[in-house]
Parts: structure tokens; C-alpha cells; sequence
């Protein structure tokens, strides 16, 4: 009797240990697919969907995410704008005009979702963990991360945001309190050239 | 005279004066709550501010700043820093110091600011947006655009439903970014300096930061810090008035018993190995302690407290009121078996009691400056001097009846001096020297009123200070520009207008940055400029953008006019850290602060102050510097006076010859002891033109006992009464020189030297000797 209970508990114990070992290997692993490669280019497609459009709003582009550098953000549809997201600044340029650049230390509200978009598409654990619940599951061959937020101010304004992919992140979908919904997938993307062009380059010095 | 001194009514009105100051000093102290000691550095300065906008506003703004404690914790590792930090203020309150604090925001504290401004923002726009919907109201199409588009900006549908331009987002950002480089993690205020991370804790005082049973409480927080410390590897950073008040506390009492017993030690060990007998200590240590006392009843009774730094210079005072005992027990010293303490006292009461009355004109010519500070210090010794001699003239005849078995010592080096003094070279060489020297010293004479020196500050704790206003970002120096109008909308008017010229200014460099109630509240003509600006854009602008977003309704523009006002904003939480820069009104009219951070260029900023009539500066320690530099002149002139009125007197008394013998003495210690300051390096303050007075008050006392002696064997006497009396004094001003505070450090010096030369030239004045020798 005694002996079956403390089976039990070790089956139990080691169910758990069991479950948590391959949880975090697994989140490790989504993370290292997300940065293994330090160059990363493709195409994006970004569906607004909210109460207040007739239609969604859609746009496309290309996208370069360098680990080191940052992000940089071609919408070419449907009116160009390009955005360079680095550490502490963002540089919007509309067209042909100057473009205009915003300093983290100026503006820390507008950099705190800039940082925080940047972190889920770097799949920056360390970052995430802080703010959200990250639960882990498979979709058909994908993974998939649903990040439910902890804290204020982002439990004010999202329900939650889901990371899903194979080898590269393919989906990202956020999911707004009032149902409002902005997706953007992923779609073509390489990992060579593995060094920065002198326009991309340039890009991200400002 | 005699009569009147032997008189007994003279004994038991000073016996029961003495009795009624030990049962007033009992009430004083044992049955009150708190001593009755002030330590604030600023109970010693004038009030009587003339401007009452002025008085309220430093006062407000003193009470306000004096109140915080800031924390600063430091860490590289960020998950150790949030840990320690939400430790650190959950245990904070247990340290019995604050009253609250603020370190993790609320979600309710962080949506303050937007829960404020969020009805009013169609009447809150910054001056880019003013300006965009001014010339270019497209513009703001295309922004929204881009924003909306833009994945990084955040934007949701609740929002731009409430605010379809998108203008409340600009206009909330540039508010919280104007006047700190913080951002939030995790409900904390975090910032990032040189690779490190630092949260920032603010922490509200229980109290007044001089109250010393607060300070005590300090040890409380000292052992949170350190286990804190320890516990999550964080460094952790304070600053605030308490710190420093506590630190001037403890120097300042630290210092008093080092001065107060170090000199008394040392009058004891002087008395017992010339007079070796209990009988003179006794005699002595009962005319210092009824000087202290008086002097102490009284001035509490006078000012209701005593400044802890009228108490360490008092407590020097031991060392001047033991002059008259001194003279008074060699009389007895020597006379032995010829003793009358009767006829002791009439022969050395006209020395002692011109002795007593000089130093008096001095001390009371302090009474006039309109200093609290200098004012309690010169009662404290006039009364501590009179204390002392009273007690010598009237009871010592009646306490020494019996006469010394001591031999007189025989100290070689006094005939030896007095010897020197009959060669006429000497006469003049060592004064003529003396004077020489000072002359040169003069050369070097560097004044310096800076009210600051007053105060001991550790550098330990300056240095944290100055970590952290540069992580901040507050700058190292805060000034204080006072502005006035007729009314609040007014003031608001006017403080914009001064803000956009210290905006200019920022620009340039000649200011840091600055903080003011206009940042947070546009003046209501402003509002609708801005309601009239939003109004327009919606009627151009609002087809146009729902034509491009695809809006499923159509935009209307269904906001009314309602001003936000001053006090919506001092209702609001968020102006717990600025909203006493706004002044209670005076008589109808309104007046708010602005705060300078670190002015590099007093300069510009002085000139656009003084072409304003409704600006003023307020800066406390420039205004009481500029004070002290006035009275600095002042006392020059009231000191010469005194030598003067002085002077006059000895030559009334003495003749030309004499007369003036008497005086140069004091006068070229006087000169000597200056220099000697400023050759050392240390500035002159009125500090050190006090000690002047008090070295003409003693060095005077010296010369007056050689002018008054009137026989040759008196000589001896004299002057070992004197290098006695000389011996106490440098014993308790040389221990001043040992002042951490910068101003008693140097008073220390001037005295100390300035003693020296007056006891080395005091027999200058036995002018009898030299006829005869």
C-alpha cells in the first residue's frame, strides 16, 4: 500500500517534471529556430480587421529583420512608407519625403509597443516572459505561441497575441479586447544573401 | 565700590537668579518633549523676506522638496533589480520614516495623465500640431494613415474611434516625455544609464527632515538598504534633506562635545597643575557652568530654541568666561598668607570689569545684524560673560575666604618674556613684524559669502546626489523663477509665454530644462485656439480620411468648449510631484514657481528676469549670501567703530601713550589672524570678522591687566594669569579649527592665531616696567 502510494507520487512528480522539461525545451527550441539565422528577409501581407472599417484594411511589402541591427519595414502597398526599427529609435519615411525619426528616450509610450512588436518577432523570450503567460501548443506541423498579457497597460487593450511557424515565424495574429483583429503573415522568406546590401546598410544607419 | 560689592543682597539675588534659570532650565529640557535645539541651517537666516509671493513660494517649494527621499536601485541584471526593488518598498514603511511612497504605478497611477487630459483633447494640441493644423490640416490625414498602416505604432480601434486623427497620442507623448526619461516595466519607473538599469522610488517623509527623532530613525532604513545590498547584488542610491540634516546634526553635536570637553579637560588639567588644589578647579567650573546656563535659559526664553550653532560657538565661550576666574585666583595664588578676598576683588575688578565691558560692545554690535543666527549667538555670550563675571564679583570673595598653601609655579619662560619685552628693539621689531606680515596677507584676502560653506556636506552623500540627478536627468542645480499675475488664466497666459522663452533657451544650452504648470495646463484662450484648430480639421479633413480608412460611419465632430482648469489638474493625482508650483493666491492675485535644472548661463536668464517686473529669482542661499555679503561690509564698519569707541575710552582712562599701547596689541593680532586665514587658502567670511571682535574683546583683557597693574612684581602675575587664560582659549578655538564645517573651521583658525599674537604682544602695554627697568 504504502510502496503503491509512493509510485503514485514519483509518477506524478515525474509526470510533472516530465511536462515542465518538455515545455522548456520546447520554448527553447521555438527560440532558437526564431534566431538562427541572423539575416532574415521576405514578404508581409498585415490585415487590420476592425468594427469601425467597411472592409479590412490590407497592405504588403517586404521586410528585412537583421538579430543585431533590427527591423526593416517595406510597405509598398498601398502607399510606400518605409520604417527602420532599431534599438533606441524609428525612422519613418512616407515616399519620397525627409524622413522623420523618434528617439525611445523622447517618446517611451510609442517605443513600448515598437519594442514589444520587435521582441515577439525576434521571439525574444527573456522579454515576453515578463509581460505575458506564454502557453506552447502544435498546430498540424506549426508551433504555435499564445502570449496572454500579465500586467497593465497591455491586459487594458489586447486579449492576446499568437505567434505561429515552422522554421521561420509565419503568422502573427494580435487580438484586440473589443474583437478588433490585425494579422500579418509571412510569406517567402530567406536567409541568403546573409549579409546586409549597402542600401540596406545605409538603411539602418540614422 | 566696596560697598557695594561686599554688599550680601548682591550674593542672594544672584544665588536666586542662578536657582530660577536651574528650575527654568529644567522646564526647558527635562519636561518637554523635544530639546529645545534647532538644527535646521535655515532657522538661522532672515525672514523678513519683503515680497509675502516670495516667503510663501520658498516655503512651499522648501517643504515640498525637503519632504522627498528619492531611492535609486541599479542593477545590470533587470529581473534582480524589479525583485529588489519590489522587496525594498514593501519594507520600506516598517523603517517608521515615510508616510508613503511611490515605486510600482498602478494601472490606475499610469492612466492618470490620459483620464485627465482625454475629455478635454479637443482642446489639447503641442505646438508641432498647432502648427500642422495651422498651415497643413492634410497632413494629419496622411499621419493618421501611416499610423494606422504602421505595425509598430500600436494603434487599435478603440482608439481611433474615440480620437480618429490620432491627436490625444501625440499630445499625451510629448507630455510625459518633456519632462523625464523614464518608462515603465512592470509598474516601475525604469531607466537605462552607461548598460546599467535603475528604478527609480520616491518616498514622502513622516515628518519634518530636521526632526531629530526622525533622523534617529534613520539607522531603521540603513540596515533595509544594506540587507537589500546584500540580498539581490543591486546598488542602491539615496538623496534628500534628511540625509544631509542628519549628517549636519550629527558633525554638529559630534563637534560640540568635542569642543565642550575637550576645552573643559583641558581648564581642568590647567587649573590643577598651577593651582593644585580642588578649591580654584571648583571655583572655575562653578563660573563656567553658571555662564552656560544663564546664557542658555535665556536665550531659549528669547527665541523659544537654540540654533545648534549658536551652541558650538558658545560652548568656546568657556574659554573666555574663565578669564575673570583666572584672574581672580592668581590674585589668591600669590598673595598667600596676605589674603583678603575682599581686597582681591577691588584690586582686579577695574581690569575685569573693563575687560567685561569691552567684549560686550563687541558682541552687541552683532545684535543689530537681522540675522536670527548671530543674533542668538551674540545674547548667548553677552549673557554667558555676564554670567560668569557675576558670579566671580559676587560670590568668589565669599567662597575663597581661605588662603592658598600653593606655591606659585615658577615658570621660567615667563620672566624670560617679560625680560625680552624691557629691550626697546623688541618693542618695536615683533609688533613692526607682525604688522608686516599681516600686510602681506592682506594681499591675499579672498572674501566669499557663500551661505553654503555654513553647512558640512559629506561627500559620500554628494556624490550620490550627483549620481542621481544624472541618471534622471534632473540636473545638478535646481533655481527658482517666481512669476506673478493678476489672474489664474492670466498667469497661465504669461507662464507660457516665459516658457517658450526658456524653451529657446534649453535649445541653446543655457538651461537644462525646466519644469512649469503651463507644460500641463494651456491657458484657456489657448484651449480655444486649439477647440477651434480641431474643429476646422474635422470639418476639411474628416471625408477625406474616411474615404481612405473605409469608415462604416460617417466622422462627426460632437465634442463641447469646457475648459480644463489649474484645479482639474491639482485634483488629479498627477500633480503630486509639480503641483506646488502653484501658489495659494495673495490678495486676490495669482503667482506660480518654475523650476530651472542646472542654469549654465545666470547670465541671460538674470537680464530677462530684471527687464520683467512680474519675474523674480528665488534663490534662498544667493539671496542670504548677497545678505551676508552686505553684512560682511557692515560689520567691517561697526568693528572699526568699536576699535575706535574703544580706543577712545583707553585714552580717556590711560592717556594718548597708554592708551594706545593698550589697543595695538588686539589690533595687530586682529590684522595678524586675518592674514593668517587667507594665507592658508581660507576665504573671508563674517564669520571670521567675529572672530575679530572676539579677539579684540579678549586680547584687550590682556593688555588692560598690564596697564592697570600697578607694581613691578605684579608683572609676573599678570602674565601668567593671562598665558593661563590664553592656554583655555586656543585649547577651545584650536578645537574649532577642527570643524568640518567650513566656516567654524576657518572662525577656528582667526581665532586661534589671532589669540597667539594678542597674548605674545600683551605685555607691550606695561609701559610702567619699561620707565622703570
Amino acid at each position: 500500500m504504502l510502496i503503491k502510494k509512493k509510485l503514485v507520487a514519483l509518477f506524478v512528480s515525474l509526470l510533472f517534471v516530465f511536462s515542465v522539461s518538455t515545455q522548456a525545451v520546447a520554448l527553447a527550441d521555438v527560440q532558437q529556430k526564431l534566431t538562427a539565422h541572423s539575416l532574415l528577409r521576405g514578404l508581409f501581407t498585415q490585415t487590420k480587421t476592425m468594427q469601425m472599417f467597411n472592409q479590412p484594411l490590407v497592405s504588403h511589402g517586404n521586410f528585412l529583420l537583421e538579430q543585431n541591427q533590427g527591423l526593416l519595414w517595406q510597405q509598398v502597398e498601398p502607399f510606400p512608407v518605409s520604417l527602420v526599427l532599431v534599438k533606441e529609435k524609428l525612422s519613418q519615411q512616407f515616399g519620397e519625403q525627409a524622413a522623420e525619426v523618434i528617439v525611445a528616450k523622447d517618446n517611451p509610450m510609442v517605443f513600448y509597443f515598437s519594442h514589444l512588436f520587435l521582441s515577439l518577432f525576434k521571439g525574444d523570450m527573456d522579454e515576453l516572459t515578463d509581460q505575458f503567460d506564454i502557453k506552447l501548443s502544435e498546430k498540424g506541423t506549426n508551433w504555435l505561441l499564445l502570449l496572454t498579457p500579465k500586467s497593465a497597460p497591455l491586459n487594458k487593450v489586447f486579449a492576446n497575441i499568437s505567434i505561429e511557424g515552422s522554421e521561420f515565424i509565419d503568422f502573427l495574429v494580435l487580438t484586440e479586447l473589443s474583437g478588433d483583429i490585425s494579422e500579418i503573415k509571412f510569406e517567402q522568406q530567406q536567409t541568403t544573401p546573409n549579409t546586409l546590401s549597402e542600401d540596406e546598410q545605409r538603411a539602418f544607419q540614422f | 565700590m566696596n560697598n557695594v560689592l561686599s554688599n550680601s543682597k548682591l550674593v542672594f539675588f544672584w544665588l536666586f537668579f542662578i536657582l530660577l534659570a536651574t528650575v527654568a532650565l529644567v522646564r526647558q529640557t527635562v519636561l518637554q518633549a523635544e530639546l529645545p535645539i534647532e538644527t535646521n541651517i535655515l532657522a538661522l537666516l532672515p525672514e523678513n523676506q519683503q515680497d509675502p509671493f516670495a516667503q510663501q513660494a520658498f516655503e512651499q517649494v522648501s517643504n515640498n522638496v525637503s519632504n522627498k527621499v528619492v531611492f535609486l536601485l541599479a542593477s545590470e541584471d533587470k529581473t534582480q533589480l524589479v525583485a529588489a526593488a519590489s522587496d525594498f518598498s514593501a519594507k520600506l514603511l516598517t523603517t517608521k520614516l515615510f508616510s508613503g511612497f511611490s515605486a510600482q504605478l498602478s494601472a490606475h497611477e499610469q492612466q492618470a495623465w490620459a483620464k485627465l487630459y482625454f475629455p478635454y483633447r479637443a482642446q489639447l494640441l503641442n505646438d508641432q500640431q498647432k502648427e500642422r493644423l495651422q498651415l497643413a490640416p492634410e497632413k494629419q490625414v496622411t499621419k493618421v494613415l501611416q499610423q494606422v498602416y504602421n505595425p509598430f505604432s500600436g494603434v487599435t480601434g478603440g482608439e481611433l474611434e474615440n480620437d480618429p486623427f490620432l491627436l490625444f497620442r501625440d499630445y499625451i507623448s510629448s507630455q510625459s516625455g518633456s519632462s523625464s526619461n523614464f518608462s515603465l516595466y512592470q509598474g516601475y519607473l525604469t531607466t537605462q544609464y552607461q548598460g546599467k538599469h535603475y528604478i527609480i522610488i520616491r518616498a514622502d517623509l513622516l515628518g519634518d527632515p530636521y526632526d531629530t527623532k526622525l533622523q534617529n530613525r534613520l539607522s531603521n532604513l540603513t540596515q533595509l538598504e544594506d540587507s537589500i545590498k546584500a540580498e539581490f547584488h543591486v546598488k542602491l542610491l539615496h538623496t534628500g534633506t534628511i540625509f544631509f540634516a542628519a549628517y549636519g546634526t550629527q558633525s554638529a553635536k559630534s563637534e560640540i562635545s568635542t569642543i565642550g570637553v575637550g576645552s573643559l579637560i583641558g581648564v581642568v588639567i590647567l587649573l590643577l597643575s598651577v593651582y593644585r588644589s580642588v578649591l580654584p578647579l571648583t571655583l572655575a567650573l562653578l563660573s563656567i557652568s553658571c555662564g552656560l546656563l544663564v546664557a542658555f535659559v535665556i536665550t531659549v526664553a528669547v527665541f523659544g530654541k537654540v540654533h545648534l550653532f549658536s551652541l558650538v560657538f558658545g560652548a568656546s565661550l568657556i574659554g573666555v568666561s574663565i578669564d575673570y576666574a583666572f584672574h581672580y585666583l592668581t590674585e589668591r595664588l600669590v598673595a598667600k598668607d596676605r589674603w583678603q578676598p575682599q581686597l582681591a576683588l577691588k584690586h582686579i575688578f577695574n581690569a575685569i570689569t573693563l575687560g567685561l565691558l569691552t567684549s560686550l560692545i563687541g558682541y552687541l554690535g552683532l545684535l543689530i545684524a537681522p540675522f536670527p543666527g548671530l543674533q542668538q549667538l551674540s545674547l548667548f555670550s553677552v549673557v554667558g560673560l555676564l554670567g560668569a563675571y557675576l558670579t566671580v564679583v559676587c560670590w568668589y570673595p565669599l567662597l575663597a575666604k581661605s588662603a592658598s598653601k600653593t606655591a606659585v609655579p615658577q615658570l621660567r619662560f615667563i620672566s624670560l618674556w617679560l625680560k625680552l619685552w624691557q629691550k626697546p628693539k623688541l618693542r618695536l621689531l615683533l609688533p613692526g613684524l607682525l604688522l608686516l606680515f599681516s600686510f602681506v596677507g592682506f594681499y591675499n584676502v579672498h572674501f566669499d559669502d557663500d551661505i553654503r560653506q555654513l553647512q558640512a556636506l559629506p561627500s559620500d552623500l554628494k556624490a550620490q546626489d550627483r549620481q542621481i540627478k544624472t541618471v534622471t536627468g534632473v540636473g545638478q542645480s535646481q533655481q527658482l523663477l517666481l512669476v506673478k499675475a493678476a489672474s489664474d488664466e492670466d498667469l497661465l497666459v504669461r507662464l507660457s509665454e516665459v516658457g517658450k522663452q526658456l524653451t529657446d533657451w534649453q535649445k541653446q544650452g543655457v538651461l537644462l530644462n525646466y519644469q512649469s504648470i503651463s507644460q500641463y495646463v494651456p491657458s484657456i484662450k489657448r484651449q480655444k485656439e486649439n477647440f477651434a484648430l480641431v474643429k476646422t480639421l474635422y470639418q476639411s479633413q474628416a471625408e477625406k480620411l474616411a474615404a481612405k480608412l473605409n469608415f462604416s460611419e460617417p466622422l462627426g465632430f460632437d465634442l463641447q468648449f469646457n475648459p480644463l482648469l489649474v484645479d482639474d489638474y491639482l485634483a488629479s493625482t498627477v500633480s503630486e510631484p509639480l503641483g506646488f508650483l502653484w501658489l495659494d493666491k495673495i490678495n486676490g492675485k495669482s503667482s506660480a514657481v518654475i523650476l530651472l535644472n542646472q542654469v549654465n548661463d545666470s547670465g541671460v536668464i538674470q537680464a530677462y528676469i530684471s527687464s520683467n517686473d512680474d519675474l523674480t529669482y528665488l534663490d534662498k542661499a544667493n539671496e542670504v549670501s548677497t545678505i551676508f555679503g552686505i553684512y560682511r561690509v557692515h560689520i567691517s564698519k561697526l568693528l572699526i567703530s568699536a576699535y575706535l569707541l574703544i580706543g577712545l575710552l583707553l585714552i580717556w582712562r590711560y592717556g594718548l601713550k597708554l592708551g594706545f599701547l593698550v589697543i595695538t596689541p588686539p589690533v595687530i593680532a586682529a590684522c595678524v589672524g586675518l592674514a593668517v586665514t587667507s594665507v592658508v587658502g581660507i576665504p573671508i567670511t563674517i564669520f571670521n570678522l567675529l572672530a575679530l571682535i572676539l579677539i579684540l574683546g579678549i586680547g584687550i583683557d590682556y593688555t588692560l591687566f598690564f596697564a592697570e597693574q600697578k607694581e613691578k612684581v605684579e608683572a609676573k602675575n599678570t602674565l601668567l594669569a593671562i598665558t593661563l587664560s590664553a592656554i583655555t582659549t586656543v585649547l577651545s578655538f584650536g578645537l574649532l579649527a577642527l570643524s568640518e564645517t567650513q566656516a567654524i573651521h576657518g572662525f577656528g583658525i582667526t581665532v586661534l592665531t589671532g589669540i597667539i599674537v594678542a597674548w605674545l604682544l600683551s605685555p607691550l602695554a606695561m609701559i610702567n616696567q619699561a620707565v622703570k627697568g
